[in-house]
């Protein structure tokens, strides 16, 4: 007797149970019918319109019921999480993504802003920021709706945002001689600064908002070496009298301040000259190196505006367009200790700047009138 | 040749579609097993409420043909899987407690068997038509084994008079209960079990 032959007999037993024939009573199932047909009249009823649109629908409710399977729905709901957050990030700088430093922090790191303002200031000033501080023009753009929140914080507070950044910073933004004070007004005041400011301002304000017995946690700790190391080779190069006070420059910096739309190589060289002059030099006609004049100056202050902001500067490795190198070619050698001359050329209705220091040439057209003019009062001048 | 009946889920389909004799097959085919099936779930006790759980579960046919989808279960299956819910919202608001653990009313062990020779007195189960004390027998047996569901709790009777009686596979019984094969197939083992144990005990075999 085994388990299949009971349950034959339970299945018999069930079979014949009183209960076996048992149905519905009639009035049940006449009223269900009579349900089912009603419904399916209504449905036949708003069948066509219903099939009209049943097409579009069904695709609808099938795609619906695509997207609400839980694998497709997480999948989906991740791809839109990444979207997001990868909109609330773009293009923004990585530091600005790192939490705000630590005081102690800004103290062990002596103003971050040294390190990035020397490389600001010498976008500004015409030399290039090391690759790392580099950042493309586009950058430069966005980043300037931060410099004027910066700036009308400062107009709510009173304070200019040049004096609100820290000394050293103030001293390492300088592109010129160290010792000197920066210029004050008009080219000389570094404009694009203010966007690198912005983000480390906040970060400031933040930190001096936290405890200022608060440990510098480790990120902060790391950042403030690097900002360091940094500030000394921004500081190396700030002692050099050069046009940027940035290390490395190539021909691209050149490139970017044209398009950034910085007037030429002469505006932060006059700058530098007028703030220190006793700096600066000029090779006299024996070779010796003769103070630079107020009359030279002046000069070149002319060439500048002759130039009207018509300076180009010439690729890397590009042959220097053809300029005859006549008699009355006007020929001005600046030399500062420490940087390698700068040489402010004019031949005919062409001036042309080469700067040793970085290997930069600039060359602009002047008018005929103001060429021969310039050359004119340049043969009038001290040799 | 007579062309062969159409498929539940074709009939269920024709009538999405408007067709109203086409939900009439479907009555005429499963309203007999679909009754007593609920009426066996129900028991003695809510034997009254059958005819309501009955109706309530073809008014929902009615009211899901257009968003019906086989969706691989068979329309017999979801048939009896929405009677069972109707159950169960039915004892739950009777007041009864309703588990569905497949190990519900179990001791924990494996249940007692009969004795073999309790058995041996029945008479074979093979006989299309029984007659006179054959027929009085199965009547009997009819009649205690129902007693005998009545004993097993709900999770163990379902699937018990859906594979004996509506004659469902394990696996359609595993879908229409919504639980796992394994758990189906426990609930029928320890059905089985009690109800050879309580047929064992109780009924008088022939010709004591």
């Amino acid at each position: 007797m085994n388990d299949a032959e009971h349950d034959a007999w339970l299945r018999e037993a069930l079979r014949h149970a009183p209960d076996a024939e048992a149905l519905p009573p009639r009035s049940v199932s006449e009223e269900i019918l009579a349900t089912a047909r009603a419904a399916a009249g209504k449905g036949r009823a708003s069948g066509s319109p219903r099939r009209a649109t049943g097409a579009a629908s069904d695709a609808f409710a099938a795609l619906w019921a695509w997207l609400a399977r839980p694998p497709v729905a997480a999948g989906f709901a991740s791809v839109m999480a990444a979207t997001l957050i990868g909109l609330m990030w773009w293009d923004r700088p990585m530091e600005d993504a790192l939490p705000p430093r630590p005081e102690s922090a800004v103290r062990q790191a002596p103003a971050r802003a040294t390190a990035t303002a020397p490389a600001a200031a010498a976008e500004e000033s015409g030399a290039v920021a090391p690759p790392e501080e580099r950042e493309p023009a586009k950058r430069q753009e966005k980043a300037a709706p931060a410099a004027k929140s910066v700036q009308a914080r400062s107009a709510a507070t009173g304070r200019s945002p040049s004096a609100q950044r820290e000394a050293p910073a103030r001293s390492a933004a300088t592109p010129f001689p160290a010792s000197v004070e920066p210029p004050t007004a008009g080219t000389a005041e570094p404009t694009q600064p203010a966007k690198s400011q912005s983000a480390d301002e906040k970060r400031e304000s933040a930190a001096a908002d936290s405890s200022p017995s608060a440990p510098a946690s480790p990120t902060a700790q790391r950042r403030a070496t690097l900002g360091e190391s940094r500030d000394q080779q921004a500081g190396a190069s700030a002692s050099r009298p050069t046009l940027a006070a940035a290390p490395a420059r190539n021909e691209i910096g050149a490139f970017e301040r044209e398009r950034a739309g910085v007037a030429g190589p002469l505006a932060p060289l006059l700058a530098s000259i007028a703030s220190a002059p006793e700096a600066w030099s000029r090779a006299g006609p024996d070779g010796r190196d003769v103070p630079i004049e107020p009359a030279w100056r002046d000069w070149l202050a002319q060439l500048d505006r002759a130039a009207s902001g018509g300076w180009r500067a010439l690729a890397a490795g590009a042959a220097l367009p053809a300029q005859r190198e006549r008699g009355e070619a006007t020929v001005l050698r600046l030399v500062a200790p420490g940087r390698p001359s700068l040489t402010v050329r004019l031949a005919g209705q062409t001036a042309r700047i080469e700067d040793s220091a970085n290997g930069e040439r600039w060359q602009a057209t002047l008018p005929a009138d103001a060429a021969a003019r310039l050359r004119a009062a340049a043969e009038r001048l001290p040799r | 040749m007579a062309t062969p009946d159409p498929s539940d889920d074709a009939l269920m389909k024709a009538y999405a579609g408007g067709d109203a004799a086409a939900f009439e097959q479907l009555y005429a085919r499963h309203q007999a097993a679909l009754y007593r099936f609920v009426r066996r779930l129900l028991g003695a006790a809510l034997s009254a409420q059958t005819d309501e759980v009955f109706q309530d579960t073809w008014l929902r046919v009615v009211h899901a043909r257009e968003r019906w989808q086989p969706q691989g279960a068979t329309f017999r299956t979801w048939l009896f899987t929405l009677a069972h819910h109707r159950v169960i919202d039915l004892l739950r608001r009777s007041g009864r407690e309703v588990s569905r653990d497949a190990f519900d009313g179990a001791d924990g062990d494996e249940p007692w068997q009969p004795e073999a020779a309790a058995w041996q007195h029945w008479p074979a189960p093979a006989g299309a038509a029984p007659q006179g004390d054959e027929l009085a027998f199965w009547r009997r047996a009819g009649e205690k084994l129902l007693d005998c569901l009545e004993q097993l709790p709900l999770a163990q009777r379902s699937a018990f008079l859906l594979h004996h009686d509506d004659g469902l596979t394990l696996d359609e019984v595993a879908h229409a209960l919504e639980v796992g094969f394994e758990t189906a197939k426990t609930r029928l083992r320890y059905a089985m079990t009690k109800l050879r144990t309580c047929m064992g005990a109780y009924l008088e075999p022939v010709g004591r």
